[in-house]
């Protein structure tokens, strides 16, 4: 069978990622089940859930990047929830006490630089509002459960939830039209 | 006193002298690619080319890059115009402005959810691995790209639904409209590579040109091959009038001047929903062909060209069709191919829902039925024909397209309030389960592509390809124009016991393929 090339050269094509993502695979799989072995057999605090989210987080984070809407925004907001799961799992696990002062921080500093994200073409990221709305939504939630729940509330999480409410109130008074087509689209179930 | 005035006079020449030059660097620094362009042109021309660019400006709302690359696009084609020797005037009606319609300038307001059959190609796709398609059309002529480009300008707007960004909603993906420039770009490698569809505003299908041939590869969310022909069709007949030809609409070609039809996207799946039984998703593992995956897929693609009256010659002389003559032929390749020696081979059929429902929709409308062979079973072409065109007619009826159509509604609107992240992953399982696992290849046949006469004198060939999946070592795609029928032959292995044994077959049938497709990719 005589075959006519009708096709250009295909490029070579890069493959130190792929690779990447098996090594990685291999050894995240190991720990898997290493880390939780040892911690069982050692004892003590459970800091191979520490491991596991760790590796969760950098899989999630750096090595299987998002098939669907990967952009600036998106990416601060999954990021965030990956540290935030983290820095809590560590707070109640393995060094109590801090977390309820340093979450809010990272959160408003999250929810600054989504917006500033944000600011920097607001045409273009007018179609990827919807992680910085999850964003704002969960920060004045968090606000919220803090105050009605009458737990002791430091400067960072006033400054959280002082960022998250204003935008709340300027996203609606500002984008109140397209927020209304923005939730039809997320939430259609047809 | 003078002579210090004298200087002094000089000097001021010179520094305005300099500011001038200055001024003009800067100016040409500065000026816009038309107006760099108008400084080729003659006077004359020059008023026709800027009321030109003028008007142009107000048929485009994009950002600021996007515009000027698409001003760049039309000084291209106006150049090329220009060194074909057609006049500006002639050069401006072709390209007339009001084909832009109001597409460019208008919001992106329309969104799409997917269809029944859609939904599930969102969920199941992952890294390198999309459910794609191509098709091609060879012309005549070496492409012109400047003209190519212009035609997808004018055309996109036609076509909404594929003027699209896939989304992540809280239950379902759905498609949200985008305006941007919509991009061709020349062949490189391998068709059906996966698309890059997760940038802001990023399309779900890509047009390449590549010497005589322009190709359309779809992200299957946004159409089926039917719907894809239609705009491959329309973009080619555009791209022909821009060449300067006469191409009438009708037969599959779209009017671009008219407004999209609501018909046209919609989702008609939709028609069952009010059914009640449904079957028809329930099968078995089927065989594999052997052979190690390639990691590049595909890694070769082959196409078998044939004479379309020997190929119908034949299939009428087997009392068989096309379709059933190149599955028999396919599950003689796939026996041959396999080193089981028991089991199923089984070979999915896509059917084209528009033959039994009237229909416009240019979105997804067909279901598949499995043509399925016990290995045993599978001895000659004469014996296994009359078996094959049974199962073909029975399992590609009416009804039973129907059942299995509502059954895929069933199954949509029964998962249809579970949020995506727990769907997603059951999802991409079962399409594994019952999609690639249940079939050992794929046969597709898009038929006959019909043209108005004007057009079809332009046009060579047609070629079909059918992406590559995870499992099966081979995709098989077949389309007719023409006196020219063409199979194309998808590959995942680089082992070619089953091309080799498909030219052996058809040869020994007296069709004599002419074979062509790209190098084989393995690294």
């Amino acid at each position: 069978m005589k075959i006519e090339i009708t096709y250009p050269e295909p490029p070579r094509v890069s493959r130190w990622f792929e690779l990447l993502r098996k090594v990685a695979r291999w050894i995240f799989g190991f720990a898997l089940v290493i880390a939780p072995g040892i911690n069982i057999l050692l004892g003590g605090k459970p800091w191979s859930l520490v491991v596991l989210w760790a590796m969760w987080t950098t899989w999630n984070v750096l090595l299987s990047p998002d098939i669907v809407e990967f952009n600036p925004i998106s990416q601060i907001v999954k990021s965030l929830i990956h540290i935030v799961i983290l820095l809590g799992l560590i707070d109640v696990l393995l060094a109590p006490g801090w977390a309820s002062f340093v979450i809010p921080i990272v959160a408003a500093a999250a929810l600054v630089a989504a917006l500033i994200f944000f600011l920097t073409d607001v045409r273009q990221h007018q179609h990827n509002m919807m992680p910085l709305i999850w964003l704002t939504l969960y920060s004045s939630i968090a606000f919220l459960v803090v105050f009605f729940a009458e737990i002791s509330m430091d400067w960072p999480m006033i400054a959280l939830g002082v960022v998250a409410w204003t935008l709340i109130g300027v996203g609606i008074v500002a984008f109140h039209k397209y927020l209304r087509i923005e939730f039809a689209k997320r939430f259609h179930w047809k | 006193m003078n002579e210090h005035r004298g200087t002094m006079s000089t000097n001021t020449a010179s520094i305005a002298g300099h500011k001038e030059r200055e001024k003009r660097r800067r100016k040409k620094a500065t000026a816009t690619a038309p107006e760099l362009y108008m400084n080729t042109l003659a006077e004359s021309e020059r008023h026709t080319v800027d009321a030109y660019f003028q008007r142009l400006a107000q048929y485009i709302d994009l950002p600021k890059s996007q515009h000027e690359d698409m001003e760049r696009d039309f000084i291209k084609a106006l150049q090329y115009y220009e060194s074909t020797g057609v006049t500006i005037e002639e050069a401006t009606e072709r390209m007339a402005l009001h084909k832009l319609g109001g597409f460019y300038a208008h919001p992106p307001l329309r969104w799409y959810s997917l269809d029944s059959a859609a939904k599930i190609y969102p969920m199941s796709m992952g890294y390198r691995r999309m459910s794609m398609f191509r098709l091609a059309v060879y012309l005549k002529e070496q492409i012109v790209p400047e003209l190519l480009q212009i035609a997808l300008t004018f055309t996109i707007k036609r076509f909404p639904s594929f003027a699209t960004t896939l989304k992540r909603g809280f239950f379902w993906h759905y498609l949200d409209s985008t305006k941007r420039r919509f991009v061709i770009e020349p062949e490189s490698g391998h068709p059906c590579k996966p698309l890059i569809i997760h940038t802001s505003g990023s399309q779900s299908f890509r047009v390449q040109y590549y010497r005589n041939r322009i190709s359309a590869e779809f992200f299957h969310v946004l159409t089926d091959a039917r719907g894809g022909m239609v705009f491959l069709n329309t973009l080619t007949a555009e791209y022909l009038r821009l060449l300067g030809h006469d191409i009438p609409e009708g037969n599959g070609v779209f009017d671009i001047g008219a407004a999209p039809n609501e018909c046209e996207t919609r989702d008609e799946f939709r028609r069952f929903e009010q059914r009640r039984k449904g079957s028809g998703f329930r099968q078995g593992r089927a065989l594999q062909m052997s052979g190690r995956l390639s990691r590049n897929r595909p890694c070769q693609v082959l196409h078998f060209e044939l004479e379309l009256p020997a190929l119908l010659n034949y299939a009428r002389s087997k009392n068989t069709t096309i379709t059933g003559l190149m599955v028999a032929l396919m599950f003689l390749a796939c026996k041959f191919a396999t080193e089981e020696n028991r089991g199923d081979i089984r070979i999915q059929v896509p059917v084209n829902m528009r033959k039994f429902y009237d229909s416009r929709t240019i979105r997804n409308f067909a279901m598949y039925c499995g043509i399925s062979l016990k290995l045993s079973e599978i001895t000659t072409l004469e014996e296994i024909l009359p078996e094959i065109d049974r199962q073909l007619t029975e399992r590609s009826a009416q009804e039973v397209m129907e059942e299995m159509a509502v059954s895929a509604v069933n199954i949509v609107r029964s998962v249809r309030f579970l949020p995506l992240f727990i769907k997603r992953p059951v999802a991409a399982a079962l399409h594994g389960f019952l999609g690639e696992n249940a079939f050992t290849n794929t046969f597709s046949n898009i038929g006959a592509v019909d043209l108005p006469l004007q057009m079809a004198k332009h046009i060579e060939k047609f070629d079909f390809v059918l992406g590559s999946g995870t499992v099966n070592r081979a995709y098989c795609g077949i389309v007719s124009f023409a006196e020219t029928a063409v199979l194309s032959v998808t590959k995942l292995t680089v082992n070619p016991s089953f091309e080799d044994k498909m030219y052996e077959l058809l040869v020994g049938c007296g069709l004599s393929p002419k074979v062509s497709g790209s190098v084989l990719h393995e690294d």
